[in-house]
């Protein structure tokens, strides 16, 4: 018995020597090796591309690699909030309405790394566009005409000097508004297309070009079916809104 | 879907549903704005200068007394409208209510829409310590309501009984514009296969009151608690959020101006406005040659209203402008379009 106690003292002391041996040859692990921070890339699509229509709206895309762990949209060098957040690699922003040329660029970083791209936007002048000949310069009654429903000119309406003095101010943000001898209301205006005007929620034919603006709409007259034609001209060279 | 109703309730159920129907019909009715009747002469004197014979149409007696043109005052009247359309009016809405358990959080929040609207977005469940004014723990198909009541100090006052209770939720206007008063409600359809993890749901109900339409009011309901979210309807999730817009209404001064256009004297013009009522033109030669163009111009009128013509023989056609500055035109004489007066003739554009 007594030989057993020894023993097992004696293993025990082998144990704790041959531990501490153990402990003290353990390798110390190497430091982790430090990869280098890659440069992101992103890619990114305007549209339409070229030159665009005066008001015309632009449709802005982008896609960033992994990466990237942020992307910044700037619009002529501010920031744009997007509904995504900075931190999706893949976006989407739309610009209502440009009036003027655009710088559009997009920012992705890594951690320190970034990377820029930029798109140039050209926007034309306020006659490229049928937003544009409308919203520009500000109107005034230049006649009323009644025409058959194939163009011909039936009649000509007198225009008081009252009718003559209204002016008409058709603004870039789609609020019409008139001159303080016609009417202080507002009313809500928008192009359907090229050649229906919604104004006031009527739809009503728009023919426009640089000088003259015509809206009409069919009337009865004469007991036939015609069209009643507003003409308008410019009632200013200063523009309705400034740039 | 199965409605069981207990015979004790049945009959606090049947006049709930009374009460309910009493309330919609009124507020219908209150809805059913009126329109003043408009109405603008323009009273023609046709002046015989000598050639012509023939006697005119729409009665009255021709004067010979030369080249005079005489320029009245305006007839007819215009009177006060309601519009629950657009106005100029321009708010600001300023929350003053007591915090919520969550700071900086608001329960509802309420802003200006433009022209003239209040919109509030409704967070569904939300938890409160403000104190209650009253607290109904009933559990029934209780309808709660989301109440923009303000009054006529520009205090806007929300109530909200997400827990069956009710709070004040002030909300403070500030601003200027033209407004008016007018009634109105909505209903809220029922929705089927809804129950909440506890509690019955309760359904909103949006009621403006005096003042206020509702523009939009979403078929919503709620569970009684924070955090007790509408199963069935992803919608109506703890979380989500549902807007209720109101609008205000604005005063609208309908008119009718009617204008007369002498063609053969350099397109002078009556009627307009409250300018003149009255004008005077040469007879029209063999009562053929035209020397007339009827025209009006209708303000803050929209449809259904319509707006005629008489010349006092019969109808000159009808429309009304539906932009300001747009001319309706009478739809002229059988033979010539315009007008080829040899008597006098009043013109009458009624709006109705």
């Amino acid at each position: 018995m007594k030989n057993i106690k020894e023993n097992l003292i004696l293993i025990i002391g082998l144990v704790v020597v041959l531990g501490t041996h153990l402990v003290s040859c353990e390798r110390i692990p190497p430091p982790p090796v430090v990869e280098p921070e890659l440069m992101p890339s992103v890619e990114l699509s305007v549209t339409p591309q070229g030159v665009i229509p005066y008001g015309d709206g632009l449709d802005i895309r982008w896609t960033a690699d992994n990466n990237t762990n942020k992307v910044v949209l700037k619009v002529n060098g501010k920031i744009k909030e997007t509904r995504y957040g900075s931190n999706s690699r893949n976006g989407a922003f739309y610009i209502d309405r440009l009036f003027k040329d655009a710088l559009v660029t997009i920012v992705a970083t890594n951690v320190n790394l970034s990377v820029e791209e930029e798109k140039e936007v050209h926007v034309g002048d306020w006659t490229s566009s049928t937003f544009g000949l409308v919203s520009y310069f500000p109107w005034k009654y230049k006649s009323q005409t009644l025409s058959s429903l194939d163009g011909k000119l039936l009649a000509t309406i007198g225009l008081t000097e009252k009718e003559k003095s209204w002016v008409f101010y058709y603004h870039k943000d789609g609020r019409l508004t008139f001159s303080p001898n016609l009417s202080n209301n507002t009313e809500p205006w928008y192009l359907q297309n090229d050649t229906t005007m919604i104004r006031n929620g009527v739809a009503r034919r728009l023919q426009v070009n640089q000088e003259e603006m015509t809206i009409s709409y069919q009337t009865t007259w004469n007991s036939q079916q015609v069209w009643f034609n507003m003409v308008f001209e410019h009632a200013s060279d200063v523009p309705t809104d400034p740039d | 879907m199965k409605l069981i109703i207990n015979k004790k309730y049945l009959a606090p159920f049947l006049l709930i549903v009374f009460s309910v129907l009493l309330f919609g019909l009124a507020n219908n009715a209150f809805a059913q704005t009126e329109i003043e009747t408009v109405r603008y002469m323009l009273e023609l004197t046709v002046v015989d200068d000598g050639t012509t014979t023939t006697p005119g149409t729409g009665g009255g007696t021709s004067v010979d007394d030369g080249t005079t043109t005489t320029p009245g005052t305006g007839g007819g009247t215009s009177g006060g409208d309601i519009s629950y359309t657009d106005g100029s009016a321009t708010f600001y809405f300023t929350y003053n209510g007591p915090e919520n358990l969550h700071p900086g959080y608001r329960p509802i929040d309420c802003y200006s829409v433009d022209p003239s609207g209040l919109r509030c977005d409704i967070d569904l469940g939300f938890e409160s310590n403000i104190t209650p004014m009253s607290c109904d723990n009933v559990w029934d198909n209780k309808r709660t309501d989301v109440v923009v009541n303000p009054d006529e100090d520009g205090n806007v006052y929300i109530n909200w009984g997400a827990d069956l209770c009710d709070y004040n939720m002030p909300y403070e206007i500030t601003g200027s514009g033209s407004v008016a008063i007018v009634g109105g409600s909505s209903t809220i359809t029922s929705s089927s296969d809804l129950y909440c993890k506890g509690g019955m749901p309760s359904e909103t109900n949006c009621s403006p009151s005096t003042g206020w339409e509702t523009s939009s009011c979403p078929a919503s309901y709620f569970c009684p608690g924070y955090g007790q979210g509408v199963s069935g309807d992803s919608n109506y999730d703890e979380g989500a959020t549902q807007a209720v817009t109101f609008s205000r209404a604005v005063i609208k001064d309908p008119k009718v101006d009617v204008v007369g256009v002498d063609i053969k004297d350099n397109n002078k013009e009556y009627g307009k406005d409250k300018e003149g009522g009255e004008m005077t033109v040469q007879s029209a030669q063999n009562g053929k040659d035209t020397n007339v163009q009827i025209k009006w111009y209708t303000t803050d009128i929209s449809s259904p209203t319509v707006c005629t013509c008489n010349d006092g023989s019969a109808d000159c056609g009808s429309g009304i402008s539906t932009s300001e500055g747009e001319a309706v035109l009478a739809s002229g004489d059988g033979g010539n379009g315009n007008y080829a007066l040899t008597g006098n003739t009043t013109f009458t554009v009624t709006c109705e």
